[in-house]
């Protein structure tokens, strides 16, 4: 009797124990090194707060899109009322291509700009081995200098009024835009053209390959460049009546 | 003999077919729980192979040990300190000592099969 007892307080006991080893195999302990005393839980609750902005803000933005669309819906209709209406609606969505707020699509081309390998990184100077802002806008200045018609970064539409600015380890694109290599810039223009000004002897090409950066651009048929998403609102500037 | 690993067994199918994975936050709980677990049932052999066994020990220390860990570590983690060291140090050298006396008892009940001299086994038993 004691000794069936005995063996089934053992077996009670191996069944927690196989059971807790199991769910340390299973939990999520990938290998993180952490500095200082930040406690993991507070940096799991941050990361949590964070993919909780994140969904929070591409439900919005797909409810920016269906609004987007409903106006674009009642601005059919006004303009299949009358033919004076259909020619202002036209002028509208040729506006809004070019300022940034409608998606398009065309032949382009594609530049993915990166930082130069770690492995021949010489010792200390890894600054000058990195894609800087001015980098990433001197390659935005060349593709506008050839006509092209959108450009997106890393899929982030670039308006006329976008900034392309330092941000220590990363760069700041536009207003809400924050990025780290590698920066895939996407162009809409002939694909040609735009592809041949980086072999102008005096395009940022030479400098960028001359530091070893990675610099590679394609040609593509057919590019997707989305809709700049975010307030445009004009706060102190009006429109002048001519 | 084979109930406890089949016990074994059974806690692994259990712990595979949970739905629930233990964030990364609570792994140093999951660390004081496994050595926790780990040490009663060791201390649990070695008392079976001394025939001390006493159940209520026995469980009383399962639990008690864990629940004291698990105190300690979230102590530590509100702290900041990893405090769940101690329990892990506590347990793990206990854990080896446990092993070893376990080793030489069942060495001890080897050569008592194999070997008949009656003096010698005396000797081994200091």
């Amino acid at each position: 009797m004691n000794k069936i007892k005995r063996m089934l307080l053992f077996t009670l006991v191996c069944i927690v124990l196989g059971f807790i080893i199991v769910l340390a195999f299973n939990s999520d302990t990938q290998s993180v090194e952490l500095g200082g005393v930040t406690s993991v839980r507070k940096i799991e609750e941050l990361y949590k707060e964070r993919i909780d902005l994140e969904d929070m803000k591409s439900e919005q933005d797909d409810q920016i899109r269906q609004l987007q669309g409903a106006i674009s819906q009642f601005e059919e209709e006004a303009a299949g009322r009358s033919k004076h209406a259909r020619l202002i609606n036209e002028d509208l969505l040729k506006t809004r291509a070019y300022a940034g707020l409608v998606a398009l699509e065309g032949p382009g081309v594609e530049i993915v700009l990166n930082d130069r390998k770690r492995d021949t990184i010489i010792a200390n100077n890894f600054n000058y081995f990195i894609v800087h802002d001015s980098d990433v806008l001197n390659v935005i200045n060349e593709l506008k200098s050839s006509g092209a018609e959108a450009i997106s970064i890393n899929g982030t539409r670039i308006m006329a009024n976008s900034r392309i600015s330092c941000g220590g380890p990363t760069i700041n694109v536009g207003k809400y835009g924050r990025f780290a290599p590698p920066f895939v810039i996407q162009a809409i223009g002939d694909p040609d053209i735009l592809a041949a000004s980086f072999e102008k002897p005096e395009s940022v090409y030479h400098d960028l390959i001359a530091w070893g950066l990675e610099f590679q651009i394609k040609k593509i048929e057919h590019l997707d460049i989305p809709r700049y998403l975010g307030d445009v609102e004009l706060r102190f500037a009006t429109t002048i009546r001519e | 003999m084979w109930l406890p690993l089949l016990g074994i067994l059974v806690g692994i199918v259990l712990g595979m077919v949970f739905p629930f994975t233990v964030p990364l936050a609570y792994s140093s709980y999951m660390s004081v729980a496994v050595l926790a677990a780990l040490d009663s049932v060791f201390g649990g052999i070695k008392s079976h192979l001394k025939n001390q066994f006493e159940s209520d020990v026995f469980l009383t220390g399962f639990f008690g040990n864990a629940i004291l860990a698990a105190g300690l570590t979230y102590i530590g983690d509100r702290l900041d300190v990893p405090i769940y060291l101690a329990a892990i140090f506590v347990f793990g050298s206990r854990l080896f000592q446990n092993f070893a006396v376990i080793r030489r008892l069942i060495l001890l009940k080897f050569k008592k099969k194999t070997k008949v001299i009656p003096d010698k086994q005396e000797k081994i038993e200091n």
